[in-house]
């Protein structure tokens, strides 16, 4: 998640840049790059596809279409949104192949700029659970995975894949301000569910939120 | 930027995404309200357990075997690749060269050049050397044939020294032809009417005299004159042993007979 405001949080947007604009990957230089990012990259594919055994053949087949496309990648591009783009691509390209239609998108989330329902306001959950409370984690990853694949894609690969918004425009090939209004929504949604559960478990502080 | 504007652009605001004077009144507010600071920490935090919770369940996935596994299947691709590459090619190089061969056969074709002789002048030098038919004993297309061409007496100066000859000449699909033989005391020569219409004079072989078109050549130590006869439209030669301006002088005058 990004921590850092008046950023993008996405600092190897920068520190990639640096290097040279029509170079590309060395397999070696792939394998090492792709060592960072490998665990996001399982964990988008996980809250994607929502069966392991999948996430880890999408992950397989990522990987094989990104060694399999070194020469299209130019050093000095992001090469962790490039590879979640792959991601993206393999996931689009299964379900189509499965014959599963995409989810049909709301006409409310058509005027992005406007944020009706502004988000809860968090304090109200009160001290966060532990990173222990597995619990929790489990109800955080059922809500994205109940989520309708229009806002948990884009959800994920913020979350997850640290793609900034245009990042994520690019990739799902919309506008970014559906992009805000989706991930809004998601967000919206994963804090007024979540606030639920920390009633009912008692993390809520009175008066909060 | 108020309260609740910032707090309508909080997550644009923690996510960074704010950019210009927007971030510029967000920072501003930020710093001087301590319940909005408040809830930017608390977004911040919740935004970052959510993210370690979405990562709980990864486990343990062996990299390393993955990227064997991906990087074991692109190399077996590419031989693959390669001999495809080769034989693409390889088919590649034998279509050039199926074209260039058409293109050069062509070309010696139309100018002649051996072993393309023009075809319809050997013809007419070895229908010029068969062995006399009777006249009109042959089809009566020919007697029609002899009817339309009816061989004159003399040609330029050279007597007609027997009655025409009904030939076959073999030109491509076959034609027929009538055949005289003419001579002086010291030349002979045959000329022939053949039925062989639309023939095009071959470049290397095609002559101008005085604004008339001829096709000579020699075969066999024999001249060979051919044009199209003003009369019929078909191909006509003069073939023998006068030389080459002997007979096109010969064949001016059937050539210009009215």
């Amino acid at each position: 998640m990004a921590t850092d405001p008046g950023s993008t949080g996405r600092d190897e947007t920068h520190a990639e840049a640096n290097g040279s604009a029509w170079e590309t990957l060395t397999p070696a230089e792939f394998e090492t790059m792709v060592t960072e990012i490998h665990q996001p990259l399982m964990a988008t594919a996980l809250r994607l596809s929502r069966r392991r055994a999948e996430a880890e053949d999408l992950v397989q087949e990522t990987l094989y279409r990104g060694f399999r496309s070194l020469a299209s990648y130019r050093k000095g591009t992001r090469f962790r949104a490039w590879m979640f783009r792959i991601l993206h691509n393999v996931f689009i390209n299964r379900i189509r192949r499965e014959g599963m239609a995409p989810s049909a998108v709301d006409p409310a989330e058509m005027s992005p700029a406007d944020h009706p329902h502004p988000i809860p306001d968090i304090r109200g959950i009160g001290d966060l659970p532990d990173v222990a409370d597995h619990h929790f984690d489990d109800t955080v990853k059922a809500a994205v995975d109940a989520m309708p694949e229009v806002f948990r894609v884009p959800l994920v690969l913020f979350a997850l894949g640290s793609l900034s918004y245009a990042e994520i425009a690019e990739t799902l090939d919309i506008p970014i301000g559906t992009v805000m209004s989706r991930l809004h929504r998601a967000r919206r949604n994963l804090r007024e569910q979540l606030t639920e559960y920390a009633t009912e478990h008692g993390y809520a502080s009175e008066g909060g939120g | 930027m108020d309260c609740r504007g910032f707090q309508n652009q909080i997550l644009a605001w923690i996510d960074g995404e704010l950019t210009g004077d927007a971030a510029s009144a967000a920072a501003t507010h930020e710093s001087a309200c301590a319940d909005c600071t408040e809830r930017a920490l608390a977004e911040r935090a919740f935004e970052e357990r959510l993210g370690t919770a979405m990562l709980s369940d990864v486990g343990s996935v062996s990299l390393a075997t993955a990227l064997m596994a991906a990087r074991e299947r692109v190399e077996a691709e590419q031989p693959a690749s390669g001999r495809l590459l080769m034989l693409r090619r390889a088919v590649a190089a034998m279509a050039v060269a199926a074209a260039a061969l058409i293109v050069v056969g062509n070309v010696m074709w139309f100018l002649c050049i051996p072993p393309f002789e023009c075809a319809y002048l050997a013809a007419m030098e070895a229908a010029a050397t068969d062995a006399p038919l009777a006249p009109l004993s042959d089809a009566p297309a020919n007697c029609a044939l002899l009817a339309r061409v009816t061989p004159p007496a003399a040609l330029g100066g050279f007597a007609r020294v027997d009655d025409g000859d009904f030939m076959h000449v073999d030109y491509r699909t076959g034609s027929d032809a009538v055949r005289a033989r003419y001579g002086d005391d010291d030349l002979a020569f045959t000329a022939i009417w053949s039925d062989l219409v639309g023939a095009s004079p071959s470049f290397r072989r095609k002559v101008e005299r005085d604004g008339l078109t001829w096709w000579v050549t020699e075969i066999d130590g024999r001249a060979v004159v051919a044009f199209i006869c003003p009369k019929t439209r078909s191909l006509c030669a003069l073939v023998g042993e006068a030389s080459e301006e002997r007979l096109i002088e010969a064949a001016r005058t059937l050539r210009t007979c009215p």
